[in-house]
């Protein structure tokens, strides 16, 4: 057994559920590469700003010595930081340091070193410890002097501040993720449903179309689009096989027509003949022609039988009809019919037509096999039974398989196509039920026509 | 009497209009449905035989047309389809009868006679079953010539059963059509008014006998009961 194909929803619900978390991964890695690079152009830009004001500070006096005079306050910050913020200003032509504060600077890089542009460097003064300065070396000119602003602070401060920050907005963050999947789920689920919904009617409705029930269509109305092209591929392939059913049942009348009319032409001929000893002979071959058509149209007719659902028939009814039809057939030949009904009337789901052929071909073939001035009794019994009993030989045990065959005759020399049983058994297959043979009281063979328990109901 | 035929199948038309013929029948042929439309409304017919697959349409939609134009005069088909429901079909567009092809021309003229006597159509006043004959209007019963008397009762029935004869009739139809609502009916009432009328036509050696089928009903045919 094979697995059912998974479900749209579960698909979509994957597929959203993983897309969504790619999109909080990006979301996040985008913010944190935001973050990061504003707090470093923030810290870059303290780092620049305390350079220049600290260069601000260093004056030439008029002996040509140069001076720093930083304002207290300023220096207090420098020390109070403890080794968070630290500067230094550099003589570069003595390479001496002038002044400093906060803690020892890192060695100014090179490009520094000459140049006249401020310039961003790493100081790592503990090695691989947990301490990283950020700085900045600002080149400034006092008057021929070429002086050097180093500005320092440690990266503790912001790292920390950027990990907390991006914790916290994960945590918050992640808490989001789960219901806006979820409400994503939901929204899909329920577009899920509301479109697939006219689909589910669709089906209910595919699920009556039978054999019987072929004018059925699927309605294009409320389908969505997508799914349009298969409803309309559905429907035109319904027709398709419409078409094919009626040509089948269109069949059967055809070829009556076509078969009995040049059959009536030789009958209506043999009764202007003269000799009335030709026209005996002629018309029992005919009738022998005619019979054996009438059984290979039963036989079309049958194979092409369908019920329709809403079909029923009255077996009591069934069984006087098929009396009443065959009486006066009977009568000529010195036999005689009885019906002997049950009350109340079952009704059976099935095609009285159907039924009646057959039953008139089961006393049709009882009237052929009872002698002379004996009566062929038809039976109904609860719940749905017909039986067809005569005074005949019987049907030995060996044959009660073979009889319902086509084309079986127990004598080859007597008329009859040997078709009557075999459209009987196809009709009870049609509708669900039997026919059994057994022996009546007295000799003579017991046909019974069973029909399913479950398709009855009385009147 | 003038008969329309309606029958595409040349060779079939000819040999049912010579039968017709000789049974004294006058028959006018037509073999497409246009044309027996446009024989319809020229000549009066006393009755319609018509085939039911015609090469220019259904013989049933002619059947209709003709009766939705108040035709009254009966109607016979021949067809080719044996079902129960091309019978119904054809019943209930309007004919009268329904024969299935191949048949003989006896039963054609037969079955003919019997739709041209029933009522509605010219009435023949004389119902006739083997030896026996029914004046439905002098209501006189006789057999080989000889008056039978009989009870107005009994007299109803055989006319029920000529009317039908060779056919059963259900011996629900007999009693409904035999009793008014007023009339106190048990289920033997029927029964024994059938044997009482058995009774007399064997006294009067009839040719005919009234057969009770079981179940079924009861059937006036030549022979034994």
């Amino acid at each position: 057994m094979t697995s059912a194909p998974p479900a749209i929803l579960w698909r979509i619900a994957v597929r959203l559920a993983l897309t969504t978390l790619v999109a909080i991964a990006l979301a996040y890695s985008w913010l944190w590469w935001k973050y990061d690079s504003a707090t470093q152009t923030i810290r870059n830009r303290t780092l620049a700003d305390h350079a220049a004001l600290i260069g601000h500070h260093v004056t030439l006096d008029k002996a040509g010595a140069i001076h720093v005079d930083l304002p207290p306050e300023m220096l207090a910050a420098y020390e109070g930081s403890s080794g968070d913020f630290r500067f230094a200003v550099r003589d570069q032509d003595k390479d001496a340091v002038l002044a400093e504060g906060g803690g020892p600077v890192g060695d100014p890089p090179d490009n520094a070193v000459g140049g006249n542009t401020p310039s961003l460097y790493l100081h790592n003064p503990d090695g691989p410890g947990p301490i990283l300065m950020f700085g900045v070396a600002n080149p400034i000119h006092v008057g021929n002097h070429r002086i050097l602003v180093q500005v320092e602070q440690s990266g503790r401060d912001f790292e920390a501040l950027t990990r907390a920050l991006l914790m916290d907005f994960a945590e918050d963050g992640g808490w989001l993720g789960a219901p806006f999947l979820l409400a994503m789920l939901l929204v899909s689920l329920y577009t899920i449903r509301s479109s697939l919904r006219p689909l589910r009617n669709l089906s209910e409705l595919a699920e009556s179309i039978g054999p019987d029930s072929t004018e059925i269509r699927l309605p294009e109305a409320e389908v969505p689009r997508e799914i349009l092209p298969l409803v309309r591929a559905v429907n035109s392939a319904l027709d398709r096989l419409d078409a094919g059913f009626t040509i089948q049942r269109e069949f059967t009348a055809d070829a009556a027509h076509e078969l009995r009319t040049p059959l009536a032409v030789l009958r209506a001929h043999i009764d202007t003949l003269p000799d009335p000893e030709t026209r005996v002979a002629q018309v029992k071959d005919l009738d022998g022609m005619t019979r054996l058509i009438g059984q290979m149209l039963g036989v079309a007719q049958v194979e092409a039988l369908v019920i329709a659902s809403d079909e029923t028939a009255d077996l009591n009814a069934v069984a006087a009809d098929v009396g009443a039809f065959l009486a006066p057939m009977a009568l000529r030949n010195d036999r005689l019919i009885e019906v002997i009904e049950t009350e109340p009337a079952p009704v059976v789901h099935g095609s009285p037509e159907a039924i009646f052929n057959a039953l008139r071909n089961l006393v049709e073939n009882a009237l052929t096999h009872t002698p002379a001035d004996t009566t062929v009794t038809v039976r109904v019994l609860p719940p749905a039974v017909i039986q067809v009993e005569d005074k005949g030989p019987g049907v030995p045990p060996d044959w009660r398989e073979r009889v319902f065959q086509r084309f079986w005759r127990a004598e080859r020399r007597k008329s009859g196509a040997g078709l009557g049983l075999a459209i009987v058994k196809r009709t009870m297959e049609a509708h669900g039920g039997s026919v059994a043979i057994g022996d009546a009281e007295g000799g003579g063979a017991l046909f019974s026509l069973t029909f399913p328990a479950t398709a009855v109901r009385t009147k | 009497m003038r008969i329309l035929l309606v029958e595409d199948n040349e060779r079939l038309a000819e040999f049912v209009a010579t039968g017709l013929k000789g049974a004294g029948f006058v028959i006018d042929v037509f073999g497409t449905a246009g044309d027996a439309e446009a024989a319809f409304d020229t000549a009066p017919y006393q009755a319609v035989i018509l085939d039911l697959g015609l090469p220019d349409g259904d013989g049933l939609d002619l059947l209709k047309r003709f009766r939705s134009r108040g035709a009254i005069c009966p109607m016979m088909v021949l067809t080719a389809r044996d079902g129960i429901n091309d019978r119904v079909l054809g019943l209930n567009a309007g004919a009268d009868d329904y024969l299935l092809k191949p048949f003989a021309m006896e039963e054609l003229t037969a079955r003919l006679r019997a739709i041209l006597r029933r009522p509605g159509a010219a009435l023949s006043v004389l119902l006739a079953s083997g030896d026996l004959t029914f004046d439905t209007i002098g209501r006189e019963v006789r057999v080989r010539g000889e008056l039978v008397a009989m009870p107005r009762r009994e007299m109803e029935m055989l006319e029920h059963l000529l009317r039908r004869a060779g056919k059963v009739i259900p011996k629900r139809v007999l009693e409904e059509s035999l009793y008014g609502f007023d009339d106190e009916v048990s289920s033997n009432t029927v029964e024994v008014l059938v044997s009482r009328l058995r009774k007399r036509l064997q006294t009067a050696a009839a040719g005919v006998s009234v057969h009770t089928l079981r179940g079924i009903g009861y059937m006036l045919a030549d022979g034994k009961p």
